[in-house]
Formats: C-alpha cells, structure tokens, sequence
C-alpha cells in the first residue's frame, strides 16, 4: 500500500515544471501500425558558433592523424558541462591564459616525440625532408588533416617561415617539430569552425566527423570533400553507413553518452569509505563500463533503445558482479550477464554508475535520482531552491526510520513541495538500492518502500518506475533534443520544434533503433545549415 | 637594499626592434603592444620599494563563527585570538581578523552562491547545472591592474584541490597548478635564471616566438569572419597568446637583482594520499616555499592559492568522516570541524610564514604583500553567509592596519574589505560588486 503523501496538485505547479512535448501525437503502437514519417520540415536553426575542441576531442584527432604511442598530456583545460553536455559546454568557453599555455606546451611535447620517431616520421614525410617542397607538402597534408580544411597559400608561407627560421639556427627535424607546433596551437585546430549558411562540403565532413566519430574526418571524407562529391545525397548515405560501421564510431557513441549521462562525473567521485567499504575509484571505472557496455549491446543490436531502461542484459566484472551479489562472469574483466527475474535490478536507473552519481558521499539521494529522471531524461524543467534556505533533513529516528519518513520535512511547507514532489517522489523509487547501488531491504530498521507517483502514473517499485520512465511522452523527445544538441551545437528552441517532431517520428518508425536516429540527423536538410545572425 | 635592473642596452626598447634582433626569417607584420615591462621596472627601480602583492589563502566549507570570532576589540592589547585561530598567534602582529561581516547576495547554491559571492564581489549567473562567475574573481581583476610588469600576470595553484577559486569571466574559470613538480619545472625549470647569473638566453625562447607570431596572424584572421559573442571568445583566446609572448620576451631579458632570489630545491616528495589521507602539511609546505619565492624573484604579483575546495569531503588524519558530511552530520558543538579548521589556520601559518620568511628591505616579503584568508561560508551546516571569515595578513608595504580585530556590529558588505584592500594595491577602485552588494565604501577600520 503505497504510504507517499499524495498532494493535490494547484494551477501555481505548472510554474514549477515545464514538459516540452506537450503537442506532439506520439504513437506508441507496435511497427505494423506505424505511420511512416512526414517529409522533413524546413525549419530555423541556429547561428553558428565556434565549438572548442573537447579534450577527449583533441586526442582522437591526434591520434588519428599521427599514430598511436604518443603520450599526449591529459591536463589540458577542462571542458566544462552545459545544458547536460560538453559539446555544448564547448561553445560558450574561450581559452584561459592557462590553457593556452597548456596547450603550447602540450605541442611541443607531442611534436618533440614525433619528430623523435622515424618511422612516424617516414610516414608522415615520405620523401627527402632536405628538400623544401618535401617539407612543405608533407606539413600541407597534415595540416589539412589536423585543420579539416585545407591550408591557404598565405598560412603555409608563414608555416614555412618559421621552419626555415628555426632549421637555420638548429636542425631540420627542429625547424619540423616548431612548424607542427604551430599547426597544433593553431585556432583553426582547436576550434571548430562550421559557419557557413549552407555547409561547404568541407565543414560537412568535419561536422559528420565529430558528429559521428567524435574526431575529424579522415582522408576519404577529406577526398570526398575536395572534390565536392560529399554534398551528393547518395555519395552522403554511402559514407554515412560507412562510418557507422567503423571502429571509431564506438568511440563517438560512448563519447555521447559519457556527457549525456555524466559519467565522467565517475572519474573523480569520492564516497565516504566509512559507509561504504566496498567503493573504491576501481568500483566506479567499472560502473561506467557496464552502463557504456550495454548500451553499446543495445545499439549493436538495433534494439528499440527505451529497452535501455528495463533491458536484463548487462555487462559485468568481479567488482560489480560482488556489488550485485551475483555470480561473477570471469575473473578478469568483463562478462555478460542476464539478470533474470529473481534479480531485483535490471536496466540503467539501477545500474551502479547511475545510483552512485546521483547520490551523496554518506547515502543515496532521492532528490538527485529525482532530477536525473526528470532533466536528463524527460526533459523536464525543475527551478533552483529559493534563497537563504536550510537544506539539512532531521535525522533518523525510530518513527522516521527511512529516508522517505525523513523527507517529509520537504512536503510540510508548500514552498518546498510544490518542487520536491517532482523529484522526491520518482527518486524514492530506487531507495532499495543504497548510495553505491546495493540492494537493501531495510534502512535504519524500517521497511523500504519503493513506490512513487511520475506525472499521474503511479508505481509500486523500481521495476515500475523504469517502465514509466520508459513509456513517457518525452522520452523519445527528449533523447531527440539531446543528440541535436550534440550533432548542432546548440539546445532545441521554439524555431526546432518542428524538427524535433520529426525526429520523433523517425524513431517510432524505426522501432525506437538509435543507429536510425542518427542517421536521419546526419542525412538531413537541417545537418547542413546553419543560421544567419 | 635599492631594486634596480641591469639593462644591456642605452636607448628605451621597441618591441619590434627587439624581435628583429631574434628572428632570421621575414619580418612579420604585427599590431604589438608597447613594452610595458620595461618602463614599469624603470619606474620600480627609482621608486625605491618592493612592489606591493596580493595573495589569496582559501579553503573550503568554512569555520563556526562561535569559536572563531577573537575576543575583544581593537588594536594590539585589545584583542585576543580565539582557540581556532591561535595557530596564527606567531604572527599576530602581522594580522587583521575582520568578524561580523556578511556577503550580500542571495543564497541560492549553497556553498558556491557565497564562494563567488565574495570572490566575485556579486551573485553567480547561470542555474544550478550551469552556474557561474558573472564577472572575473578578485585576482583577475587586481592581477589585471598589478600584473602588467611581471612573467606570470598572476599564478593560480593550490593544494590539496583540483579545482582553481579564480575565473576570468563567465564559463572561464582558470585550470588550477596543484602538482609540485610541474609547478616548479615552470617557475624554476630551464627558462628561470637567478639574478646576477651569466647563464644563456634559451634559445627555444626565440623559436617559441616565432610561433607564437604566427598563431596571432591566424587568429587575426579568423577573427574577421565571426559573430560578436565568437569575436570576444576569440580575443580572450589572442590575450592568452600575447601573454605568453611578453613572458617569453621577459624571459629572455636579465632577471631583476632582487637579492632574496634564488632558485629553491626540486620537490622530492611523493604527495600520494596516505591511508586515504591527503598530505596537506607536506604539500602545503613545498607550494609555499615555491610560491614565496616566485613572489620574492618578482615572476608574479598576484596569488591564488586554493588550499582545499569549497564542499570537499577529505579526510584528516582525526577525523573518519569526509569534511563537508562532517559539517552537516556532526552533532553539537561539532569539536572534530573546529578541529579541521584549526589545522587549516596551522596551514595558513607555514604559508604566511614562508612569505615572513624572506627579507625585503628593512621588512619581510609579507609587509609588502595583501593576503585574505577566507572560504566560501561562515558555518557550513547552514550555509551561512553572516559572520563571514576574512582575515588580512601583511599591510601591503604599510598602507593597511595589522594587529587588529575589526568587529562589525551591522552585518557591513563583505565586499568593503576587499575594496579597501584593492585600494591599498594601489588601485583606483571607485566602487565593487554589484546591485545589493555594490558599494563605493572601504573598510576605513583597516586603511592606513
């Protein structure tokens, strides 16, 4: 018997929060009954911006571009997160003077070992490096690469300036090292820059790369992009499933969902190791496997990807299969595993990276589990607290055992509840699993009860709560807005409503496939624009 | 002991004249700002003095208020320290605890909503996913008035925290130095001679330039094709490439003769936590002696140093509870929080000592410097932006009050402190912060 206090809820809570879809039909039949899409709406997008190279960015592309074994330097500037993701943290930052200094030393350190390497070396300059035109077309074709564009008489005139000045006063392979060094500190290598109304074929290719690969375009999308064949919808398809199928769209993927879900909060999370005696930095390098894993499994597979919220399967090591209480799959490394009915968990809220996050260092949070749902998830809009307000809860008692008994302090004043009950009362449903993701039956001695209220759907457990998560009407918005986001550089507004719709309907259509998704982004009108300020 | 520099050469320095020297290749064609290092050393030298500093000493999920405020009021005699701040009381006579002030934004985010409350003198923007500083922190802007003459416009390091308390602006927050030997391979590594030294000029200096050169033509450039917000983006982006180009060209001038330069030890140690417990004594001790010494050979001017981070949650060697859980958990009087922050004050002390530490002229390097102890709250269980903690240490070459315990009996604008102590920098501040928090006001208590 569900024992939450159910409020009525007043006209003044729609202030509290916002649902975005409130006018789309969704469809939530099966396949058989599926309308196909409308044609593509026309819409507005955005003015460009200029997007900074994320970190994760930076060493893809140099990986990419001049092999493995480098040791490229991690402690560059951070990016910063906004709106839910980096890559759009990555259009409002500049550089900190820091940073760029970072960044300059950064250059020389990965130049240095290049040009300390010959056989990188005789691959990236296959010819007599004691010639000037061997040099200089050598150092064009990296740059173009590192550039995702090709360089300017202009540019490599001053490119070759400082070669010879330092290859006088030193050695070549010096006067190399500085001319590279300044490729890489370059802002054209460490901003994206896609500006133009309709994207030149170039800035096609970097966008599909960073889109889809999250690095640049490689040398056949750069060929393609030369001769101007990539802006041929056919040729465009062709290459799009292409880099859907290769290697480094793994990378882009689990690169996407890192920021959506936060998981690189994972990183850096400390517990405190008094309450909880099993977390470890280990623990949690393991959590964001598992969650990175199975959805890779459940995009592999072109699964309908809500399944992603109540899936059994899940990929598991020692650590986590102990943290589970389960059998563990092998003793090293990771297994899959199937979670069967007996299991009290199954899918991504109640798998450990998600419970651990969304949580304190001393125990779970309702209120944070809350929010995920609703922000991330739904996209729903939650205010911030009101001002000078006292945030610590009563301790347990034997009347007030649990934590929901000790949330009620939230729900007396109205001015709290009109909010909390948002949050609260979604997040109290996983409160059997504890601040680093164990299930537990009792808190404090008393009972644990799951159930919960989610936007007029009421459910008894976590297992329901997943299933609301995964039937309401702003999930697949939602995820829609997220991965324009990331694909455009800039949050659906009022003016990318339409095509949001229709992305919507995409989906549906395709049977929730994410690969679907993506590839009506990549393939579309919008993919290719951007606006005029 | 007069400061002077040694300058090789008769006539006043162009820049231009001066590159050309260095570089072999064609001439760049370059808008470069005039070689302000130059006149300001020059004026330096016939003033006679040491330049004024500024440091900023912060840690993180504040103090009780109840054991930290010293009893009595006044000068000298008056005023005594209170058991939490009786690690400082080798230098009270260097000090001025300033109690009762409050910071005037609201509180919103707890923790930060007071952290760059006072460090930005106004409300953070942005909600609670995004927030933010809306306008640079204090350091920035006493670095961009005070940091012109120097390698370093400003440093920002810290201890145990891999987070930086200074931010140049919205979303621009500053990444933080926290690692002793990559911190000293920058002050003291290849590029540092000590003052009087024959060693040679490095002749990367020369190349890194050239590089340099030509990523400003890049950027200038780039910059004819963008929109207005990417525009200014960008110029922070070209800012950072000009300051690192006068570090290089000042680098490759003769140090400054200032006698208490030298080049310190390399830090030996191994700063691994120990049984889950950061070494803050050990680090804390090798960043200070390299950071007064940076100060003292005149590479910077400006300090933010971020001794441990506002809602941290580290362990001490008494305590088994993270330190923010503490601050909300632990019951009563809370003995084992007053306990951390009496360490943080003994902290503070080797810190401030190091800068005690090194004569200048008839006084100290702290004499001549401004440091502001503080944290984001007063009392962390309630997020308390009352009772604020500010403590100023030095009296920036005698033009602020020390052996003093200022005690507001009006919850004053935190942000008075600070405007008086920019003043005494030497600033012409005419007001700080902004809608409830603006004031035009110093704290005339501590002005000289």
């Amino acid at each position: 018997m569900p024992k939450f206090v159910f409020s009525i809820l007043t006209v003044s809570l729609l202030g509290c929060f916002e649902s975005k879809n409130t006018e789309t039909e969704t469809n939530t039949h099966d396949s058989a009954e599926a309308i196909p899409p409308s044609d593509e709406p026309s819409i507005a997008v955005a003015s460009p911006t200029l997007r900074r190279l994320t970190i994760a960015q930076y060493h893809n592309i140099i990986t990419d571009v001049f092999g493995d074994g480098l040791l490229i330097p991690s402690n560059l500037e951070p990016d910063i997160s906004y709106e839910g993701l980096q890559a759009l943290g990555a259009t409002i930052t500049a550089l900190s003077p820091v940073g760029i200094e970072r960044y300059e030393s950064a250059s020389y350190s990965i130049t240095e070992q290049i040009v300390e390497n010959p056989e990188k070396m005789t691959l990236l300059f296959p010819c007599d490096t004691s010639v000037d035109s061997c040099v200089q077309d050598s150092i064009t074709d990296i740059g173009k690469q590192l550039w995702r564009r090709p360089l300017e008489n202009i540019q490599i005139e001053r490119l070759m300036n400082i070669y010879h000045s330092v290859s006088l006063a030193s050695d070549t392979n010096t006067g190399i090292q500085y001319a590279l060094a300044a490729v890489l500190q370059s802002p054209h290598f460490l901003y994206r820059m896609e500006y133009s109304p309709t994207l030149t074929a170039y800035e096609l290719a970097s966008r599909l790369g960073f889109f889809l690969w999250n690095s640049a375009p490689d040398l056949e999308l750069l060929e393609l992009a030369e001769s101007g064949e990539l802006l041929d919808v056919a040729i465009l398809a062709e290459q799009v499933d292409r880099m859907m199928l290769d290697p480094k769209h793994q990378q882009g993927l689990r690169n996407f969902f890192t920021e959506l879900l936060s998981l690189y909060e994972l990183d850096t999370l400390t517990k405190d190791p008094l309450v909880f005696d099993h977390a470890s930095p280990d623990l949690y390098q393991s959590a964001k496997e598992e969650t990175l894993r199975t959805i890779q499994y459940i995009i592999e597979n072109d699964q309908d990807f809500r399944d992603i919220l109540t899936t059994q399967t899940t990929f598991v090591d020692r650590r986590l299969a102990a943290l589970y209480d389960i059998p563990a799959p092998s003793m090293t490394g990771f297994g899959e595993v199937w979670l069967d009915a007996s299991q009290q968990r199954r899918g991504l809220l109640m798998q450990a990276s998600m419970l651990n996050i969304h949580a304190h260092s001393t125990s779970t949070s309702a209120t944070k589990r809350g929010i995920f749902i609703r922000k991330t998830l739904l996209c729903q809009k939650i205010p911030p607290p009101p001002a000078n307000v006292d945030t610590s809860l009563p301790e347990a008692t034997s009347e007030a055992p649990t934590l929901r008994e000790r949330l009620q302090v939230h729900f007396e004043e109205p001015s709290c509840a009109v909010c909390h009950e948002m949050m609260d009362l979604v997040g109290l449903g996983l409160e059997n699993f504890d601040g680093i993701g164990r299930w537990r039956n009792r808190e404090n001695g008393g009972e644990i009860d799951p159930s919960g209220l989610l936007d007029g759907a009421e459910f008894l457990d976590a297992w329901e709560l997943a299933e609301t998560v995964k039937n309401h009407d702003n999930f697949g918005s939602c995820l829609s807005e997220h991965v324009y986001a990331y694909a455009m550089g800039h949050v659906v507004d009022d003016d990318q409503e339409a095509f949001r719709d229709w992305l919507v309907e995409n989906l549906q259509y395709s049977n929730w496939s994410f690969d679907s998704l993506l590839r009506t982004i990549a393939l579309s009108e919008t993919f290719r624009k951007n606006g005029v300020e | 002991m007069m400061f002077h520099k040694k300058n090789n050469f008769d006539a006043p320095i162009s820049r231009r004249r001066f590159l050309r020297g260095i570089m072999q290749g064609s001439l760049v064609a370059l808008q470069l700002p005039m070689l302000e290092l130059f006149m300001d050393r020059q004026a330096l030298a016939q003033d006679g003095g040491f330049p004024k500093r500024f440091a900023m000493f912060y840690w993180g999920n504040g103090m009780r208020p109840d054991q930290w405020v010293p009893t009595g009021e006044g000068r000298g005699n008056d005023w005594t320290l209170s058991e939490t701040l009786s690690p400082l009381s080798s230098l009270k006579e260097k000090i001025s605890v300033v109690s009762g002030m409050s910071v005037k934004v609201p509180n919103t985010s707890p923790h930060w909503s007071g952290g760059l409350g006072y460090l930005t003198g106004q409300e953070l923007i942005g909600d609670d996913d995004s927030w933010t500083a809306a306008v640079p922190t204090m350091d920035q802007i006493i670095a961009q008035s005070i940091g012109n003459s120097t390698v370093y416009k400003s440093l920002i390091s810290g201890c145990v925290s891999d987070a930086s308390v200074s931010w140049n602006g919205p979303n621009a927050r500053n990444p933080i130095e926290n690692d002793p030997t990559l911190l000293y391979e920058k002050l003291f590594g290849p590029t540092f001679r000590e003052p009087g030294s024959e060693g040679i000029v490095d002749p990367s200096l020369a190349f890194r330039r050239s590089v340099l050169d030509s990523v400003m033509q890049d950027i200038a450039e780039l910059d004819a094709q963008l929109g207005t917000n990417d525009r200014i983006r960008l110029e922070q982006h070209l800012d950072g490439v000009r300051e690192i180009e006068l570090r290089l060209a000042r680098l490759q001038e003769d140090p400054p003769s200032l006698e208490a330069c030298l080049r310190p030890n390399a830090p030996d140690g191994n700063y691994e936590d120990i049984n889950s417990r950061p070494q803050f004594a050990a680090k804390n001790a090798v960043m200070s002696q390299m950071l007064a010494m940076a100060l003292a050979c005149d590479q910077t001017r400006v300090l933010s140093y971020t001794f441990t981070l506002p809602l941290n949650n580290l362990l001490y060697d008494f305590t088994d509870m993270g330190h923010h859980s503490l601050t909300h958990n632990e019951p009563g009087d809370q003995p084992l929080v007053q306990e951390v922050t009496k360490f943080t004050m003994t902290q503070a002390n080797v810190f401030l000592e190091a800068l005690n530490s090194i004569p200048e002229g008839s006084g100290t390097l702290l004499d001549n410097c401004a440091v502001i102890l503080s944290s984001e709250v007063s009392e962390a269980r309630t997020h308390s932006l009352d009772e604020y903690p500010l403590i100023l240490a030095g009296s920036a070459g005698g033009s602020l009050q020390q052996n003093l315990h200022y005690r507001s009996h009006s919850q004053e604008n935190a942000n008075k402190f600070t405007l008086s102590i920019m003043r005494a920098l030497g600033m012409n501040q005419v007001s700080y912060g902004a809608n409830d928090s603006a004031t035009s006001d110093g704290l005339s208590a501590i002005e000289v």
